[in-house]
């Protein structure tokens, strides 16, 4: 059967052709035992993967699209928003990225790689763009991004692009399988940080804390019916620092009622360390007062 | 007097990459790799023969499991691991690192949050108190108890004490934030 060239075809070469521009930038990141994770080149000399794919050890080899193997050690990595990077033994030649806008429906095909290199790719589309959103690490990520694309676990760290080839953020798996981009505004703010300093600096409480129902009889005098109770508090913390023990229900910091975590993980910015702010509580029955200040997490 | 000597390390694995591997990771913890008649410690992978030794397990999951560490182990941890299992202990991850996905901060159901008492009483319950002897322990009448539990049940969606237990600690462990 000879079909005349039809639209499908094109879709399909158009498709190759994102993936033959985008495949250099996608490598396999190897541990001692061949099991991998993909990666992404973010420049020549700097890798980026997902944090959560990739152990304590600190030198992994890094395989690229056309197969060669070069030596990497950790340089930096942020749980709060997944990123991890890389620095390569040897450089990777790639040209900076174009970065997309994304927008739900648009296609997306993600990139991986197989343990030796070689590139691997799931087509789908972008599912939803909502706001930006804060992980449970405390980590602010730029927007959030699902992706009705299935991946699998050795897939996560590679990249997602649009179809034009420009670069949507990095592919992540989240609760139950649901995947994720980590925008590449995001990639953007943190990679450079993660370079100069290992880390991302974050204010800090030093505080383990449970939503709590308030007990009806501290209901009037405290003003809220749900706060947080503290579950732990790290030695020589802020929190610590400030009095705060296990067992507190806290009420409010700094004007915000901690209903939920999310105001609270958006006032803790690298901005608010050193800052002091008072924390409304009850200990034995009674509302309290206690000044803390803002530390930054180690 | 404590020795940081060297330990003789033997290696079991299913094919020569992982031998390799195995090799490489007891060699960068500090220790030798000797045949395995003469170890003191042996290590494998999970598809390697057993044996009457102390063995390590590397396995690709960090499940906290006794004897067993994933490939990706710090080598602090393996050099900890064989000298514990040479010294006749075994060794389980103390942070089970189960990767459930990179998760959203959520905020829980208003409704179903528990009460400072609740929490008291769900402990209590999984130190494997009676009802009594609940009662006795947080100074609160049985009836009392028994309004704390039926409340919790609800709260929970349990419908056994076992159960509200079971779901009290996914819970705790989902929604704990460290900030």
């Amino acid at each position: 059967m000879n079909l005349e060239p039809n639209p499908l075809q094109s879709l399909s070469q158009a498709i190759e052709a994102i993936v033959a521009a985008a495949k250099h930038r996608v490598v396999a990141i190897r541990n001692a035992s061949h099991r991998h994770a993909s990666g992404l080149v973010w420049q020549p000399d700097v890798v980026v993967a997902s944090e959560q794919t990739i152990g304590e050890r600190n030198e992994y080899e890094i395989v690229t699209a056309d197969g060669r193997t070069t030596r990497a050690q950790i340089i930096g990595r942020d749980a709060g928003t997944n990123i991890l990077v890389l620095r390569p033994s040897e450089h990777i030649p790639v040209t900076s990225y174009d970065l997309a806008s994304p927008r739900s429906g648009a296609l997306a095909l993600a990139l991986g790689a197989n343990v030796d290199g070689a590139t691997v790719v799931r087509v789908g589309a972008v599912h939803s763009v909502g706001d930006r959103w804060f992980s449970r690490a405390g980590g602010r990520i730029d927007q959030r991004i699902t992706l009705d694309i299935r991946l699998h676990r050795t897939e996560e760290g590679g990249a997602v692009v649009d179809a034009a080839g420009a670069l949507i953020g990095m592919s992540t798996l989240g609760r139950s399988g649901e995947v994720l981009a980590i925008p590449a505004a995001t990639l953007t703010r943190v990679v450079p940080q993660l370079v100069a300093n290992g880390r991302v600096a974050r204010g800090w409480l030093g505080v383990a804390l449970q939503p709590i129902a308030v007990p009806d009889a501290l209901v009037a005098q405290a003003g809220q019916q749900i706060a947080m109770m503290v579950m732990s508090v790290a030695e020589q913390g802020p929190a610590a620092r400030a009095g705060i023990t296990a067992g507190d229900i806290l009420l409010t910091v700094d004007n915000i009622v901690l209903r939920g975590m999310r105001q609270l993980a958006a006032r803790l910015s690298e901005e608010s360390i050193g800052q002091s702010v008072e924390v409304r509580l009850i200990r034995g029955g009674h509302l309290i007062k206690l000044e803390a200040q803002i530390g930054a997490r180690p | 007097m404590l020795s940081a000597m060297p330990l003789r390390v033997g290696v079991l694995a299913a094919d020569e990459t992982r031998h390799t591997a195995l090799t490489k990771l007891v060699e960068d913890s500090g220790h030798r790799v000797v045949a395995a008649a003469r170890a003191d410690v042996i290590v494998s992978d999970a598809k390697g023969s057993s044996t009457s030794r102390p063995t390590l397990v590397f396995s690709d999951e960090s499940l906290p499991t006794q004897n067993r560490l994933s490939w990706d182990a710090h080598p602090n941890q393996v050099d900890a691991a064989l000298r514990a299992l040479a010294a006749g202990l075994s060794i389980q991850l103390a942070r089970s690192a189960p990767r459930r996905g990179f998760e959203e901060l959520a905020d829980s159901a208003v409704q179903s949050i528990l009460t400072p008492r609740e929490f008291d009483v769900v402990d209590a319950i999984a130190a494997g108190l009676s009802n009594k002897a609940i009662a006795r322990e947080l100074d609160i009448s049985l009836h009392t108890v028994k309004f704390h539990i039926e409340s919790l049940l609800r709260k929970l969606g349990a419908r056994t004490r076992a159960e509200a237990v079971a779901k009290a600690m996914e819970r705790r462990r989902k929604e704990t934030v460290e900030l």
